[in-house]
């Protein structure tokens, strides 16, 4: 996939993100894509020179030996490709959706809650509350599989160059 | 092969029935993040040796159905039957596991806790006058966590935050737990006292292992302190 189809596809699954009122899922990859890639390079300190200082030593004072140039390590931050951050967002996408659900599955099937019944609820005013339902939990569970198998193919669409 | 736009086609028509209502702009997934973790803290003290652990509601009955808080409350409201778990070890004042409610730090100021354990006298003085709106101190909670469902890398700034928290809070264990990775947060908080747990989910169990562990340390110690 080339940089112009990348953009274009993250644009496409920006806008089916938002659909689904998942803006928060595209805004944590923008902070991701804003703050850059953070990665180790190596750099060259040069070496102490006379003058670098900021006034010339006194007269007599002992001049300390030159230090010599030296490579050291940096973290550097570099912008992301288009392709990197389609991959960030599929990436996103499949974390959160399939995380939720496997969460979900995951609570309903721990014994230390026996077997009670879980709800999530907020304040009554703001009327949000679902009780956890095993069949429920069971078809989002197939409907994550075939999205992760979708998000994997178009992931694997984006590194094979197509 | 499938054209991109079938492969865009296919995760629109498969994302609306997949997506868990806790993936709110509201909730982010934090709200089952937090009652995830709430029974990794219950499977810690089972296996701890925990001799008693019941559910129980905010007016003091026992729980048949597990309500959890989706938002920060006060200890004490009951707009609805929140339940927190009553956990007792044996020869040791028992204590109380709680999911989203208020903790005071050292400055006085209420925190929002996403999941902690604490002593239940502590939660029994807040709760016995519900017009009195008193906040536990965290000077009487065994462990915090903070609880992070995030779908990308977890951001430097909440690791700050995190260490902040930690210096107003007085409890003896706090933890940062999330979903994801980051490195930054990772060495930001390498060799600190307050803890970072990442990738925290159920496919990563030698991570969810690793936090059970550390948990674990923590009723442990509760256990043998005198």
């Amino acid at each position: 996939m080339n940089n112009e189809d990348a953009i274009e596809m993250y644009t496409e699954l920006t806008r089916i993100l938002r659909e689904f009122a998942l803006d928060w899922i595209v805004e944590q990859v923008e902070d991701d894509i804003r703050a850059g890639k953070a990665e180790q390079k190596r750099a060259t300190i040069p070496g102490d020179r006379r003058d670098a200082l900021a006034e010339a030593p006194p007269s007599g004072a002992k001049i300390s030996r030159r230090r010599p140039t030296r490579e050291e390590e940096f973290t550097a931050l570099r912008d992301f490709s288009p392709t990197e951050r389609l991959e960030l967002l599929i990436d996103a996408t499949d974390r959160a959706v399939q995380g939720a659900a496997n969460l979900e599955s995951q609570l309903l099937n721990m014994e230390v809650f026996g077997g009670v019944k879980i709800v999530l609820a907020g304040e009554e005013g703001d009327n949000v509350s679902r009780s956890l339902d095993a069949g429920q939990t069971e078809r989002r569970m197939q409907s994550v599989q075939r999205l992760s198998r979708a998000l994997a193919a178009l992931r694997l669409e984006l590194r094979n160059g197509h | 092969m499938a054209t991109k736009r079938e492969l865009l086609d296919e995760i629109r028509g498969a994302l609306g029935p997949a997506v868990s209502p806790s993936l709110t702009n509201r909730s982010k997934g934090c709200d089952i993040y937090e009652a995830y973790l709430f029974a990794l803290v219950l499977e810690s003290a089972q296996q701890e040796g925990a001799t008693r652990i019941v559910f129980e509601n905010v007016d003091g009955s026992t729980a048949s159905t597990v309500t959890f808080r989706t938002s920060p409350m006060k200890i004490q409201t009951r707009t609805r039957p929140y339940s927190h778990a009553v956990i007792g070890f044996d020869g040791k004042p028992a204590l109380e596991l709680h999911v989203g409610i208020f903790l005071n730090g050292g400055s006085r100021v209420a925190h929002e806790s996403d999941v902690v354990v604490l002593d239940r006298a502590e939660a029994n003085a807040c709760r016995s006058d519900p017009q009195s709106e008193i906040v536990p101190r965290s000077g009487k909670a065994l462990l915090t966590i903070e609880a992070k469902f995030y779908s990308s890398q977890l951001k430097l700034g909440l690791g700050r935050n995190f260490l902040g928290l930690c210096t107003d809070y007085t409890v003896r264990d706090s933890f940062l737990v999330t979903n994801t990775a980051s490195d930054s947060v990772a060495a930001l908080l390498a060799g600190r006292k307050c803890k970072f747990a990442p990738q925290v989910d159920p496919s990563q169990p030698s991570q969810v292992d690793r936090l059970r562990g550390l948990l674990r340390t923590v009723f442990f110690n509760y256990k043998t302190r005198r």
